[in-house]
């Protein structure tokens, strides 16, 4: 697929290195040069710079061939600016908003963006600056108004040496897999023990994003 | 009639203004103060004027979008008039809508959309092709 992405900050970031991994190509647009300079030297010439809400920079970026759009710079207005020209100019199949301020949650639904990634963005990066230790997290949109998430448990975290299933997980979250330091699949029964850098893949509703990330990388 | 004018630049106040001057009731909100030294001292004393964000729910209903008749979206930004008309138009049914969209290529999508959307680019050029047949 052919994803495009506005805003090249930390949650367009973590998505472009999570969608490059999955061999999908994807292309940046970001306005700040020193965030140009940050993304091509990590993924190579994958960014534009300009504003993402501009048709012709979004022609540029080669808009009509891509299947997916996702918005997520930090203003809602520019977020639902790009999607409606995706939409409605360029027939983007799909376009994803991050919306900032949780209230413009119902235009959006109203005027159609095909989905949104809710306000969950904004704890997770939140909770991100109190950690005393960089968290390595990721999150995907899922049906349902779900996520899909993969943390990586910091050496930090109060859930070491715990039982998984003795932890307070929040209802409707699946704990898809754990991948070990080392690269292995832990099974997943009642003896599994949470170690440091383990990789935890669950799905949870977006309303428990944040107490599962405060379950797995909160210290004491 | 009532409005509710969300930008106090120089569009903004001109037509507040004018609305005002035509004994309208009108509310002007903007984000920064300095705007509102635009409008005639005898309107500021009026309680006419509002501080807040034409985007935020809040503020929208502290300068009274449930009771206006027109909500005139005159910022100097684009996407902010685009998202502040449509939560007037599609969360609040402010009965007429006006938006102010520079960039003709969104104009026209807003206009398919259904939005009032008016172009001071559009307007210009027009004044301009005018002067020079004249």
């Amino acid at each position: 697929m052919y994803v495009l992405i506005i805003g090249g900050g930390r949650i367009g970031y973590h998505l472009t290195r999570a969608l490059l991994y999955a061999d999908h190509e994807v292309a940046v647009i970001e306005r700040d040069s020193s965030r140009i300079r940050v993304l091509s030297s990590e993924f190579g010439n994958i960014a534009i710079q300009g504003d993402g809400s501009e048709a012709n920079i979004l022609l540029t970026a080669g808009i009509e061939r891509a299947d997916v759009l996702i918005a997520t710079t930090g203003n809602d207005e520019d977020n639902l600016a790009t999607c409606q020209i995706a939409i409605n100019l360029f027939n983007i199949p799909r376009t994803i908003a991050r919306i900032n301020n949780p209230e413009n949650e119902a235009l959006f639904d109203v005027l159609g963006i095909h989905v949104t990634v809710s306000s969950t963005q904004i704890i997770l990066s939140e909770i991100e600056e109190e950690l005393p230790v960089a968290i390595e997290v990721e999150l995907l949109p899922a049906r349902g108004n779900r996520q899909v998430i993969r943390i990586e448990i910091p050496q930090e975290s109060s859930a070491i040496d715990q039982l998984l299933f003795s932890l307070p997980l929040p209802p409707d979250t699946i704990i898809n897999a754990i991948i070990s330091g080392n690269g292995e699949f832990k099974p997943i029964d009642k003896d599994t023990l949470i170690e440091p850098f383990d990789e935890i893949i669950a799905i949870t509703h977006s309303d428990h994003t944040e107490t599962l990330l405060e379950l797995f990388a909160g210290r004491n | 009639m009532k409005f509710l004018v969300m930008g106090c630049g120089r569009i903004g106040a001109e037509i507040s203004t004018l609305l005002w001057k035509q004994g309208n009731q009108v509310t002007v909100l903007e984000k920064e103060p300095e705007g509102f030294a635009r409008l005639p001292q005898e309107m500021r004393s009026e309680q006419t004027t509002l501080l807040g964000d034409g985007m935020v729910e809040d503020d929208l209903i502290r300068a009274g979008i449930r009771d206006v008749d027109v909500f005139v979206a005159v910022d100097v930004r684009d996407n902010c008039n685009a998202l502040a008309s449509q939560k007037a138009k599609h969360i609040f049914h402010v009965p007429q809508v006006i938006c102010r969209i520079g960039d003709p290529i969104k104009q026209q999508i807003y206009l398919d959309l259904g939005l009032n959307a008016v172009s001071p680019t559009h307007a210009t050029t027009n004044l301009i092709l005018n002067a020079i047949r004249s």
